[in-house]
């Protein structure tokens, strides 16, 4: 059975606007490492950062996080 | 590296220093008052322990006003916000959870010695009261901890 998680594209996004952890991370009000474990899927950011993410990238949020199919292991 | 990463290293020494310190002190304590129970007095034994304690006492009072001086820096640099989001947040919920789940797995553990073995309140008070301080801040450094590498 095939569960559904948070995907993102926080990276694509980033490199996009051609900024780095530290400074996306800086512009948002977080911690490198909180953007770091948000791209590796460690981390699922409240609604709040997710949006502060998507107005500071310039996108919305729906082309920054999506919902991906988790396959069994 | 930004003023940032090194207050996170810095907080990340210290809550290291802190629980290895607090382990080395009350586990010194702890030893202390077994050998007594147990009518235990090697003298080089004794004397270890002793210098454990008085080592592990003057290293945790050393990290108290390390954390004080940490503090007044993320105040100074008004990085409080940042320092303390929201992965910041459910790092310290989870390092909370972890010291509770061996606090009690700790009493479980005491409770069945105590079937077998004679101890004091002492000893199982101090126990929980190392796991309980222990387990969270070496949960919570390692939790915070920065990873090297940046993705570009």
């Amino acid at each position: 059975m095939s569960a559904l998680v948070l995907g993102n594209r926080l990276k694509e996004h980033r490199a996009r606007c051609g900024l780095t952890q530290a400074q996306l991370a800086a512009q948002v009000g977080v911690t490198r490492k909180t953007i770091n474990t948000v791209e590796n899927r460690v981390f699922t950011p409240s609604t709040l950062l997710a949006l502060k993410l998507a107005k500071t990238l310039d996108t919305s949020v729906e082309e920054v996080f999506f919902l991906a199919d988790q396959s069994p292991e | 590296m930004d003023e940032i990463s090194r207050l996170q290293r810095r907080r990340y020494k210290v809550l290291m220093l802190a629980g290895i310190s607090f382990l080395l002190w009350q586990g010194a304590t702890l030893g202390i008052d077994l050998a007594e129970a147990a009518a235990w007095s090697e003298p080089v034994g004794m004397f270890a322990l002793q210098m454990s304690l008085i080592a592990g006492a003057v290293a945790w009072a050393g990290a108290m006003l390390l954390l004080l001086i940490y503090q007044r820096a993320v105040k100074r640099a008004g990085a409080c916000s940042v320092l303390q989001d929201e992965l910041f947040l459910q790092n310290r919920a989870r390092a909370t959870m972890y010291g509770f789940a061996g606090m009690i797995a700790g009493a479980a553990l005491l409770l069945a010695a105590a079937t077998f073995i004679e101890f004091s309140a002492v000893i199982a008070i101090r126990t929980l009261l190392i796991l309980g301080v222990f387990i969270p801040l070496i949960a919570m450094a390692r939790l915070s901890h920065e990873p090297d590498e940046e993705a570009a």
